[in-house]
């Protein structure tokens, strides 16, 4: 499903380096953590999956594609088998969460018919039915990332990322979330989460990849977190990359940052 | 495109508009005001061509014999000469005789006024002579005066050189002065709705952020932004063809019948002729005004 091969990142706006000759291998059905500090290379990781940034040299495939040979009019394309869900949900506000799941489907221009039948389906599988006419301002923050987690699967992508998914929920709510991750991937749906939460990654007890410095260090099955990456934990790096602290207060996501 | 899209551009279009009303209104203003003088500037120079076009079917330009010349083979000389101007696409020769019997019934004098006159003597011949294009006259007129082998034998010259000129130039310079505030509206008309449509980008981008990541195509994403541009354009092109339209029968009507002596007999063109021609055309410019205007916006701020 996802395959990295001596794959590396230089940001050429500041010279970082994002990844550095990384091979990784996830396969169909799988479920797996990425876990790392801040700027170890877990949110350049997901930037690559869904194109938001290309690679510098190596080879990234993903379902099979070889995405670094992508043209930029078949990145879309590329998009509609990646769901992608951020930490800040990135929900349209002036939509209910009906019409926000709907809205994927649109733009994939899916039939109004294929829209009934598909969208009450995971607003039941993520649990929002009752919802369903809800704003997003007027969900938790734990629906509102079950909305987005909706929209994410609605077009049923073979593959789904999750970039700090839990990161703006607390614990129990958190944990629900990895639920209907789990019930996502269950239905054979291949499942990357990159995330801080330690004590979720152990109580999962799935595959989990170690980012250091831009490179993989460690990739265990069954793997658990780190006590250091705990210690490292209340420096969000998506905020860097997304500018999320001002999402909220913007109405939304700015996809310039 | 599939007809779901091309509502729902429409659909996402129409709300844009409303949402930025006073850019909009600002941006079908200026096209309207463009267009409203584009469309006069056509009506005028349409209704001027036509009245040229009359009087240049009856162009002619008259040109009297020297009495010296011979009859016979001189005189068919000089008519070869004339018809070998590129400019002269036939002749007409009037006698002496014929000449004086047109310009009595002309002037619509009695016989007896000329009295013991010598008929024959009294006007000189003369050659009427038709011009392939009104603009040559001038053109003509000066080598009959000046070229060496048809002005020795040319006793005078009479045409409506003036008036043609006249209305040559007025035609001009209409043309000239419009296209020009034609231009300048042009340009601020696109410029208007390339902020109209920038507004609207900007007010979409969390939308617009969204769309990319969920996997929406270029097309798909810039379709509205199009579709905003090209209504702005052809509801700014549909108030000055309301305008005119209403207008112009009502103003030739009141032209035609309305007992003025020096518009009578006039050619103006009536609405049938003039209007399947503006009608769409007009709500083409307005179109590609709006649609260009957009696409270059896009273009300029819009990374998809």
């Amino acid at each position: 499903m996802l395959e990295l091969i001596n794959a590396t990142k230089i940001y050429t706006d500041n010279g970082a380096v994002g990844l550095q000759n990384v091979d990784l291998f996830v396969d169909a059905g799988e479920f797996a953590f990425v876990c790392g500090h801040s700027g170890s290379g877990k949110t350049t990781l997901i930037k690559l999956i869904f194109c938001e940034e290309r690679l510098t040299s190596g080879h990234l495939f993903v379902d099979g594609v070889d995405i670094t040979k992508l043209r930029k009019k078949e990145i879309p394309y590329l998009r509609r088998r990646v769901g992608v869900v951020f930490q800040d949900f990135r929900l349209l506000p002036n939509k209910t969460v009906y019409e926000n799941i709907a809205f994927a489907m649109e733009v994939v221009e899916a039939s109004y018919r294929d829209i009934r039948r598909e969208v009450p389906k995971v607003l039941s599988m993520v649990g929002l039915t009752a919802k369903a006419k809800s704003y997003p301002k007027q969900l938790s923050g734990g629906e509102r990332q079950r909305t987005a987690l909706a929209r994410a699967i609605v077009n049923k992508p073979p593959f789904l990322v999750a970039d700090e998914p839990t990161g703006n929920l607390d614990p129990d709510t958190a944990w629900e979330i990895m639920q209907v991750l789990e019930d996502i991937n269950a239905i054979g749906t291949t499942v990357l989460v990159a995330t801080h939460a330690w004590d979720i990654v152990d109580n999962m007890q799935k595959r989990v990849i170690k980012f250091e410095n831009a490179r993989i260090v460690r990739d265990d099955e069954g793997g658990y977190a780190d006590e250091e990456l705990y210690e490292c934990s209340t420096d969000d790096d998506s905020h860097e990359y997304y500018g999320t602290d001002d999402f909220e207060d913007e109405g939304g996501y700015d996809d310039e940052d | 495109m599939k007809i779901r899209s091309f509502s729902r551009y429409l659909v996402e279009a129409l709300r844009s508009i409303a949402r930025n009303k006073m850019m909009s209104f600002t941006s079908v203003i200026i096209v309207s005001a463009c267009l409203l003088i584009m469309t006069l500037m056509y009506v005028v120079t349409a209704n001027l061509s036509s009245m040229l076009d009359e009087v240049m079917t009856d162009v002619r330009i008259a040109i009297f014999v020297e009495d010296f010349v011979p009859e016979g083979q001189p005189l068919l000389d000089m008519r070869q000469t004339l018809l070998d101007h590129p400019h002269i696409t036939s002749i007409i020769f009037f006698t002496r005789e014929e000449n004086l019997e047109n310009m009595i019934e002309s002037l619509g004098w009695e016989e007896d006024l000329l009295g013991g006159l010598d008929r024959t003597t009294l006007l000189n011949r003369r050659f009427d002579l038709f011009v392939n294009d009104v603009e040559n006259v001038h053109e003509v007129v000066s080598w009959l005066e000046n070229a060496p082998i048809i002005a020795p034998l040319v006793y005078s010259i009479s045409s409506d050189e003036e008036i043609i000129g006249t209305l040559i130039g007025i035609n001009r310079t209409i043309t000239i002065v419009s296209a020009s505030i034609i231009g300048v509206l042009a340009i601020l008309s696109v410029i208007i709705i390339m902020n109209t449509i920038r507004l609207t980008i900007d007010s979409r981008k969390v939308q617009i952020g969204i769309m990319k990541f969920i996997g929406a195509t270029n097309g798909f994403i810039r379709g509205p932004f199009i579709f905003e541009g090209m209504l702005l354009g052809l509801v700014g092109a549909a108030i000055p063809l309301l305008v005119v339209i209403t207008m112009y029968d009502g103003l030739m009507n009141s032209l035609i019948y309305g007992n003025i002596p020096d518009v009578q007999g006039l050619a103006f063109l009536t609405g049938g002729d003039l209007f399947p021609i503006l009608i769409p055309a007009v709500l083409g410019i307005g179109a590609f005004l709006g649609v260009f205007s957009s696409v270059v916006t896009i273009r300029k701020y819009l990374n998809v």
